[in-house]
């Protein structure tokens, strides 16, 4: 008789001494299982980085362009006018740039007297595209209700039809199981003692 | 296929590209510029194109104005944005109406499954039953034999 194989994995072995605590017994007295750490108030190393814990009174999903980046946009009523009045903005501002590489690169602006206008211009240029990535920032919590809604409404829908298919089926059944009965009733002849 | 606004921003950063680029090439396959009345032997032509007879300006602007008729076009079909206060809170009603009819829609589900379990159960009673009789039947009639 050959020596029975000796099974051998690839993978390290399970954490027995964690798996034991979990055993059948165990969950019924419902004593003396390991509970969930609770969730961590406060800030908490993240990546050897301090992150502190989300705020959920301040709305801080979308936080303000007034930290320090001035805004450019008018207020955020109409979004889709203002994205394009931005993009529009981009391109003049890109031409006005181009005009002024091609005829004089180190004339020093009239209104800030340490940079150039081609610097002055650049930072425009940088701050109408870091307002209009922002615009599109700020319209991320509304789509993720939105899609939040979507899957509510999905999962209501799957569940209703999912629901009707049993109640059918089990009707179905019931009559199958009633027509038996009487076929049988018919078939057994009446004993009379 | 990912979805409208993150397509926005990488169109914005595309011509955010183009711009960067256009700018780089156009001023490395430049002519030189002429001097005010200096003499110049250069051959003087008043086109821009480049040694394989590539226009980079023209190709630049046909990338930007696309780019920018892309951008305006994705723009235009976002569907219409909640601002206003009225707005918001009908969205927030919407979305715990449907979460109240979620609930229902699982209790209901919960219950049929219930019933279903039971009528299992019931049909499965009845079939051990029947297989019991029909196991003494058989027994009681080979013992007759």
């Amino acid at each position: 008789m050959d020596p029975p194989p000796i099974l051998s994995s690839a993978f390290p072995l399970p954490p027995m001494g964690y798996i034991e605590l979990f055993s059948d017994d165990n969950i019924r007295q419902n004593e003396r299982i390991l509970q969930p750490p609770p969730p961590i108030e406060g800030p908490y190393e993240l990546f050897g980085a301090y992150v502190s814990g989300i705020d959920h009174s301040e709305p801080i999903i979308r936080p303000l362009a007034d930290l320090q980046i001035q805004r450019v946009y008018m207020r955020p009523d109409d979004y889709k006018g203002e994205l394009k009045k931005l993009c529009f903005a981009i391109l003049t501002n890109y031409l006005d740039l181009l005009q002024i590489v091609s005829r004089s690169t180190l004339t020093p602006s009239p209104d800030s007297g340490n940079m150039t206008l081609r610097e002055q211009k650049l930072n425009e240029i940088e701050l109408l595209f870091i307002n209009i990535h922002h615009l599109i920032n700020e319209l991320r919590p509304h789509q993720a209700r939105e899609t939040l809604r979507v899957i509510l409404e999905e999962q209501k829908q799957q569940r209703e039809k999912t629901s009707e298919k049993l109640y059918s089926f089990l009707n179905r059944i019931v009559d199958v199981l009633n027509s038996a009965v009487y076929s049988l009733n018919d078939l057994v002849p009446k004993v009379s003692n | 296929m990912s979805d409208r606004l993150t397509q926005l921003q990488d169109v914005v950063n595309l011509l955010a590209d183009h711009l960067c680029n256009a700018t780089g090439v156009l001023q490395e396959t430049a002519r030189p510029s002429r001097f005010g009345d200096f003499e110049q032997n250069s051959s003087s032509t008043t086109t821009n194109v480049d040694n394989n007879g590539d226009d980079y300006s023209r190709l630049f602007a046909t990338y930007i104005t696309r780019t920018t008729s892309e951008l305006v076009a994705l723009i235009d079909s976002l569907p219409t944005i909640p601002s206003t206060e009225d707005d918001l809170a009908e969205q927030h009603g919407q979305l715990e109406l449907l979460e109240q009819e979620n609930i229902a829609a699982t209790t209901r589900l919960e219950q049929t499954t219930e019933l279903a379990e039971y009528l299992l159960d019931q049909v499965q009673t009845c079939l051990q039953s029947l297989s019991q009789a029909l196991l003494d039947e058989r027994k009681k009639f080979q013992n007759g034999q």
